[in-house]
């Protein structure tokens, strides 16, 4: 399992993607413009020139006007359709939208949005090695388009530099071009279920820091209400305060006073990613159960609390722990 | 990021698409079987189109290869009923329309989608061979738009977004757009694009087809009255200068010298490829002929016309013999446009001919009609020999006894011309023609039979004569030291009105409009529905159909002077240049491209205030922008004027010409401003 940055194994041909890289630079948002987009008839098309040359030699050796009129028109249609073609993909907005983390083995759905400001564009593809999609936008109404990616590994899943490309409207020509939206995701590890707990609980052990964590329930205190604030969980909201009037209250309890459950890397056996595996399972568990709990991975440590983004920092700190990040 | 693996597996054939491909499959074979393709072809592709349908609407399977085998071996059974054999120019086409069927059962993928959309094509240039009216024309273009439109339902239709509703008529529409747009090139290319001679010679067509075709290579009692069943076309003749009248209207196709006691042939001798001497006196009258296709050599020319180099066309492809004959170097596969000079009254090799020709041309069987060798020992011996005598003695007495013009002459026996002189004495062009030849060469005069046509359907004020089948003729000439090949028709003495009135004038007003089919007024009507349908159809035949290589460069020359092979490509590509730069720029309008000013300034003011903080984007506004922390405060009194100006013009009903102005002012000082450099 590598740590490394998912976009370092994909550059086979350095010189030709610095040149692309140059040309069509890294961004959230942009339009593509003229020098950006590439245009060549695709196999249809071929096939399509080598018929009209098979039925200009018909035209030439029966001498017949009339087959040499349709090869003309079925050519100058080919000659409009490269423009059209080409006019259908310049232009274009392409805005990413949003991305989700994921636990490693899940797939990530990097999404992005298209859209024209004077035209509409029509049966746009975005392709990566793993999926594609394709959708049509109209004038200022964008559409959503969504590519997936696996994740190999945890840490940060770019979203590479991915294919865009029409054949609107007959097919015989390909307008394409290579965009980066310069997305990333974290890639959390696998949370495996373990029993850490159990082994500590049966130990009485008190040392500085150490957790003792009880499961038993109902022990907490109730210390009164306080206004709702962002990351309190749903399941404390005094809702019967909510119907006499009195807003969104949350209910807090009094910690156990005194005892704060800390993961601790080195309390965990097995590899790097085992552990780490592990640790996320127990921030997981954690966070459902509206304990606060503290994270040390040795180089970084978080503080104990409890909420969303408390958990998010956690299982950032997880996902990034040995890479470059950190 | 360049190893992509291509995504795009064998994508199911879109349903638009597929309607449109059944829709063109059915457009283009049909008309196939009215214009060559035998009826028996008609049950399989049946079978073949309505299977597709069901598969289209899931009620039936793909069909499985027993199906198949039993498709292809029916077929292969038809052919060789029909023909005896497979390897025959008409089991060609019967083949491609045969695979176009096959393949429509087979076609499951976006491949198989293409693959119909050629061979469509294919088949629509095969039937082209065959046919090339205008109406067929007009419809093989809306068949080319259905087509188009089942290209453009090609895309892959799972898609989001969007799709337009009713994707089956968007399909045609966009396609009808495009080939609207593709037209312009398409008529330059048509004018300045080469006509090169044909790359190898074609197998001949079935020899066998005469009466279709009209003259023949051979003239026998009964040939042409079976001709004057024919309303065709044989050819139109345009007169540039003066329009002769019809009596003076003969043309000249092939000449006989050799006879067998019932049938004229051409020796070996008449095709001497030399110039015949014509000796130009008195008017010329030059003339344009478009001539239907005959598959065959022969050429119509008015006598007598002499073939030189007209600055106008380019006769290159024809050749001249010493019989004053006009004959084209390759068959005359397809309709044909030539001018030429006529001297009407010119002689024809006046001086001396070589002794074989003048041997040949008074050649007769050693046996058989003896009344008619008799005859002519006393002719001349009344006359002295003097051919000029004899013959006018002959044609007298076609003149004075009963003889008969007529549709339908009796069979002659075995002493043919005895028999037509004594007894019938009824008979059509070929009798007379025949007998007075025969007549002729026993008096010792070199005689011989020449066919072509005589007269036509004058329209004056067009100076335009429409020649049919059924004008078709044959009379004689004889030869006479210092005057040449004179002519004599002795269809003149019996029918006179053949000749100046033609076949219809001579039958009689019934009889002719019986033939015509204007003896009904439902008939006329028809009739002058035709005329004007037949102008069109000249129009269409002369201008497009013709358009070949001397037309072309008729044509071209009178656009650009003298063009040789080099020039006209040159132009042919600049001609495709000029024009895919013309459409680009029509298409893309880049005139339009740019945004409102005051969008432009935005977004220049917005590129320069990234140097300072790379945050700033274009969904900020105006005033956030002036309120930013980020930037520097000496900006702010210039970004609040902008923010001013802009929202002037934005929201203002009337948007000062001064706002603009004013925007441009701040801008010019707000990017003056430089970051320092940390």
């Amino acid at each position: 399992m590598s740590y490394q940055d998912f976009s370092d194994v994909n550059h086979p041909k350095p010189k030709l993607s610095k040149w692309i890289e140059k040309r069509i630079p890294k961004a959230a948002s942009l339009r593509l413009q003229q020098h950006q987009v590439f245009i060549l008839p695709s196999l249809a098309g071929l096939a399509f020139l080598m018929m009209l040359g098979g039925m200009l030699v018909a035209a030439i050796n029966f001498q017949n006007s009339l087959i040499y009129a349709v090869t003309f028109l079925l050519f100058s249609l080919f000659v409009i359709n490269i423009i059209q073609t080409w006019r259908n993909l310049a232009g274009i907005h392409v805005t990413a939208s949003g991305v989700k983390p994921i636990f490693l083995g899940e797939h990530a759905h990097f999404n992005l949005m298209i859209e024209g400001h004077k035209k509409a564009h029509h049966y746009i593809r975005v392709i990566t090695e793993y999926s594609s999609d394709q959708g049509s936008s109209g004038v200022l109404s964008p559409t959503g388009l969504t590519l997936i990616c696996e994740s190999e590994a945890r840490g940060y899943l770019h979203l590479p530099r991915f294919k865009i490309e029409s054949r609107y409207p007959l097919g015989l020509a390909v307008a394409w071009s290579y965009i980066d939206l310069d997305q990333k995701t974290l890639v959390y590890p696998y949370p495996i279920e373990n029993k850490w707990l159990d082994k500590y609980q049966d130990n009485d052990v008190e040392s500085d820091n150490e957790v003792i964590f009880s499961t038993k329930a109902g022990v907490d205190d109730f210390t009164g209400l306080k206004p709702y604030a962002m990351g309190d969980g749903v399941n404390r909201i005094a809702w019967k305060a909510l119907s006499k009037g009195q807003g969104l209250l949350t209910k807090h309890f009094n910690a156990q006073s005194g005892i704060d459950t800390w993961l601790n890397l080195n309390h965990f056996e097995g590899s790097i990613e085992y552990r780490l595996s592990c640790m996320c399972y127990w921030v997981l568990q954690f966070h459902e159960a509206q304990r606060t709990y503290g994270l040390d991975l040795g180089n970084l440590t978080i503080q104990p609390s409890a909420g969303d983004a408390h958990k998010n920092a956690a299982l950032q700190a997880l996902a990034l722990y040995g890479t470059s990040y950190v | 990021m360049f190893n992509f693996r291509t995504l795009v597996e064998a994508q199911d054939l879109p349903r638009t698409s597929l309607t449109w491909l059944l829709v063109a499959h059915a457009m283009v074979v049909l008309p196939q079987f009215w214009i060559h393709l035998p009826i028996w072809v008609l049950p399989f592709w049946l079978v073949c189109f309505v299977w597709r349908i069901q598969i289209f609407k899931t009620r039936f399977n793909y069909p499985r290869w027993p199906l198949k085998a039993v498709l292809v071996l029916s077929l292969g059974i038809g052919m060789f009923l029909a023909y005896g054999n497979f390897l025959n120019p008409e089991s060609g086409s019967i083949l491609l329309v045969a695979t176009f069927s096959l393949k429509l059962i087979e076609s499951k993928t976006t491949r198989d989608g293409w693959v119909l959309i050629f061979l469509a094509l294919a088949l629509i240039s095969v039937g082209f061979l065959f046919e090339t009216h205008i109406l067929y024309a007009a419809y093989n273009l809306v068949t080319l738009t259905v087509i188009t439109g089942a290209m453009f339902g090609l895309q892959n239709t799972s898609h989001k977004g969007n799709k337009p509703v009713g994707h089956v008529k968007v399909a045609l529409k966009t396609a009808s757009l495009l080939l609207v747009q593709a037209l312009p090139l398409m008529i330059i290319l048509f004018i300045v694009f080469p006509r090169f001679p044909p790359l190898w010679q074609l197998p001949s067509q079935k020899q066998s087809d005469q009466t279709k075709t009209g003259l023949s290579d051979s003239m026998s009692p009964g040939d042409f009255s079976k001709l004057s069943q024919s309303k065709e076309t044989a050819f139109w003749a345009d007169f540039l200068d003066s329009l002769p009248t019809k009596k003076n209207l003969y043309w000249r196709a092939m000449t006989f010298d050799q006879f067998d006691g019932r049938t004229w042939r051409a020796s070996s001798l008449v095709a001497y490829p030399t110039a015949p001497e014509i000796k130009k006196q008195g008017m010329v009258v030059p003339y344009r002929v478009l001539m239907e296709p005959t598959q065959r050599n022969w050429v119509y020319a008015l006598d007598y016309s002499p073939l030189v180099a007209n600055p106008n066309i380019n006769i290159r492809d024809f050749q001249t013999f010493i019989d004053g004959r006009i004959e084209s170097i390759v068959p005359v596969m397809e309709k044909i446009t030539y001018q030429l000079d006529s001297y009407p009254t010119a002689l024809l090799s006046p001086s001396r001919l070589p002794n074989t020709i003048l041997v040949q041309n008074k050649k007769l069987p050693k046996t058989g009609n003896p009344k008619a060798h008799a005859w002519a020992e006393a002719l001349v011996k009344k006359h002295a020999g003097d051919p000029e005598a004899i013959a006018s003695a002959v044609w007298s007495y076609f003149r004075e006894q009963e003889f008969f013009y007529t549709l339908q002459p009796p069979t002659l026996g075995e002493n043919s011309i005895d028999e037509f002189l004594y007894e019938s004495r009824r008979g059509f062009c070929e009798h007379y023609s025949s007998t007075f030849a025969f007549v002729m060469r026993s008096a010792g005069i070199p005689t011989r039979v020449v066919t072509g046509f005589q007269g036509g359907e004058i329209d004056v004020p067009n100076k335009r004569v429409l020649v049919r089948q059924l004008d078709a003729h044959a009379w004689n000439e004889y030869w006479v030291e210092g005057k040449g090949w004179i002519r004599i028709d002795p269809t003149a003495a019996v029918a006179p009105n053949r000749i100046e009135m033609g076949l219809l004038g001579e039958l009689g007003e019934e009889q002719a409009s019986n033939l015509l089919g204007t003896d009904t007024s439902y008939g006329k009507f028809k009739n002058q529905f035709e005329r004007i349908a037949g102008i069109i159809n000249y129009k269409w035949n002369i201008t497009i159909l013709g358009y070949q290589q001397n037309t072309q460069g008729a044509f071209l020359k009178g656009l650009f002077g003298d063009v040789s092979w080099v020039n006209l490509l040159i132009y042919t590509i600049l001609t495709i240049c000029v024009f895919f730069f013309l459409q680009m720029a029509l298409i893309l309008k880049p005139w339009r491209q740019k945004a409102p000013k005051h969008i432009r300034y935005f977004n220049a003011l917005i590129k320069h205030l990234r140097l300072f903080d790379p945050n700033i984007n274009a969904t900020m506004t105006t005033l956030e922008l002036a309120q930013s922390s980020a930037l520097p405060s000496k900006l702010k009194p210039y970004l609040l004027q902008f923010n001013a100006a802009f929202d002037q013009i934005v929201y203002a009903q009337k948007p000062e010409p001064a706002a603009i102005k004013l925007l441009a002012r701040s801008l010019n000082i707000i990017v003056r401003i430089k970051p320092d450099k940390n």
